[in-house]
């Protein structure tokens, strides 16, 4: 396969460049920076995520934890609920139909195919190690790939609970304002 | 990136059900079972992909929304004319990774039909191909435009190595169903029929099959002059169904001499014109030509896929020059 394939979108002499949408820092104090994270999910009637231990829920799988004599460790690189702060890095075939509503941003989300499941964002959540809420914690070591973890050792369903009481603070992701 | 028989598997695999996702979605709206399959399958494929390939594959899908009729076309920073002289210009040159990065974004004054084939050369002409994806756009420009059915001869010709059953399937009913099929595509639907049925025919059974595909052949022949390479293979088709048939009469001699004068002098001209003649007779007479000419290998050298290809090529070209003229 030719190298150039890397040149897909030509603007006409601007090659569009990826765009970090939607990360944004809503704070100019570094202390208090937060971001926007995204997961893709299945949505419930209510519009919110589903809860549940699919891959495509809000809720973790037991391979998705690190485990050690019954807890959940925290803070694990790369375990936990995982979420992203780059939609273009997700699998594509975890693209969410709706954001080819974001093709204007680049137009490589045209070919999201993903009927079943919604992207979700999550505001608020701290850009580098520390809360998130009062259990949980934004592991984000890089800005494709980060996951939510407990603050602290905790059993498997004490985590899945605090999961679960951030059902409410989801919301679809938006192409405007977002 | 290396195309090598692995890597190259993937992107077959991928190609494949990717395009059978892109059928399933504008068959339907909403998750199938089958299309929540493909998906896990696209995933698990990704996988074995670089973030570039990634990227390519995923444009590869926005590009297939055109055969559902839900293509997203952003705007472009040139007009329509700088655009379609871009367009026109990687086409020529064969850079197809611009071709399509184009096609995304250029005016709509350029023809569907003209946006669906050029995808499909570039998909088929890439490295590694993507045969199912190209298929699905020829197939597409061949519904679109009516005006030049020489898409769905190529359809044809190229579905016969992807996927032989569909192009029989669809040479079936061009042949004895359609009434508006135009003669290039009918003729290559008829080859394709014939050579089914000379594969089933064991004991003459399907005699019936072969007078009728005999009839509608030679009523093709007759009804007025026909492109060079279109008369080449009706009468190929004309001639085996006659061998299926078992009918051997003594105009071969008359043909194969005017044949091997033609092909001697290497004049498609000439040729053009001895055949014609001949072809009409042969309601009553064409015989064993093929087999008794023993010229197979010359006969094929005109490239009559060259000759179809040429003409859409062409047509293509033509309708991105009109875009900006």
């Amino acid at each position: 396969m030719r190298g150039d394939w890397g040149r897909f979108d030509v603007n006409f002499g601007n090659i569009c460049r990826e765009e970090e949408i939607l990360v944004s820092n809503v704070s100019s104090n570094p202390s208090s920076r937060s971001c926007v994270v995204f997961r893709p999910m299945e949505p419930d009637l209510d519009g919110a995520p589903r809860l549940g231990t699919s891959a495509n829920q809000l809720g973790v799988r037991q391979g998705d934890v690190a485990l050690e004599d019954g807890l959940v460790l925290c803070e694990v690189k790369g375990k936990g609920l995982s979420v992203t702060g780059r939609i273009s890095r997700l699998p594509r075939a975890l693209w969410p139909q709706s954001i080819r509503d974001f093709a204007h941003l680049n137009p490589i989300y045209a070919g999201a195919r993903n009927e079943i499941l919604e992207l979700y964002r999550l505001d608020g959540a701290p850009c580098s190690d520390s809360d998130l809420g009062d259990d949980l914690a934004l592991c984000m070591p890089n800005p494709k790939h980060g996951a939510i973890t407990p603050k602290q050792n905790v059993p498997l369903e004490n985590f899945q609970e605090a999961i679960r009481r951030t059902r409410s603070r989801w919301s679809k992701a938006e192409p405007n304002g977002s | 990136m290396e195309a090598n028989g692995a890597r190259a598997q993937v992107f077959a695999d991928y190609d494949e059900a990717l395009t059978r996702l892109a059928s399933l979605m504008a068959q339907s709206k909403g998750a199938t079972e089958e299309k929540t399959s493909i998906l896990s399958v696209l995933e698990g494929l990704e996988e074995f992909l670089t973030e570039e390939e990634q990227d390519f594959v995923a444009y590869l899908s926005a590009d297939l929304y055109q055969i559902e009729g839900d293509e997203i076309r952003l705007p472009s920073e040139l007009d329509e004319k700088e655009s379609a002289r871009r367009l026109a210009e990687a086409f020529a040159s064969k850079d197809w990774v611009s071709v399509l990065a184009l096609l995304r974004r250029v005016p709509p004054n350029v023809p569907e039909a003209t946006r669906a084939y050029l995808r499909y050369r570039a998909y088929g002409e890439m490295n590694p191909k993507l045969p199912h994806a190209a298929a699905a756009f020829l197939d597409y420009a061949s519904r679109t435009e009516t005006r030049v059915n020489s898409y769905k001869a190529i359809w044809l010709q190229d579905m016969t190595h992807i996927d032989r059953p569909s192009a029989l399937e669809e040479s079936r009913r061009l042949v004895w169903e359609s009434n508006s099929v135009d003669s290039r595509s009918l003729i290559m639907a008829a080859s394709i029929v014939q050579q089914d049925l000379a594969a089933r025919d064991r004991r003459g059974e399907l005699r019936r099959d072969f007078e009728g595909l005999l009839g509608i052949v030679l009523k093709t022949l007759a009804s007025g002059p026909l492109p060079l390479d279109i008369a080449s293979m009706a009468l190929l088709v004309a001639t085996n169904s006659l061998i299926g048939l078992n009918r051997i009469e003594p105009l071969i001699d008359a043909l194969t001499s005017s044949l091997n004068r033609a092909l001697e002098q290497d004049r498609k001209e000439a040729l053009g014109m001895q055949l014609m003649p001949l072809m009409r007779e042969l309601h009553a007479h064409l015989v064993d030509a093929y087999r008794r000419l023993g010229h197979q290998e010359r006969w094929e050298s005109y490239d009559l896929e060259l000759l179809v290809r040429n003409d859409v090529d062409n047509l293509a070209n033509a309708d991105l020059y009109a875009a900006y003229a």
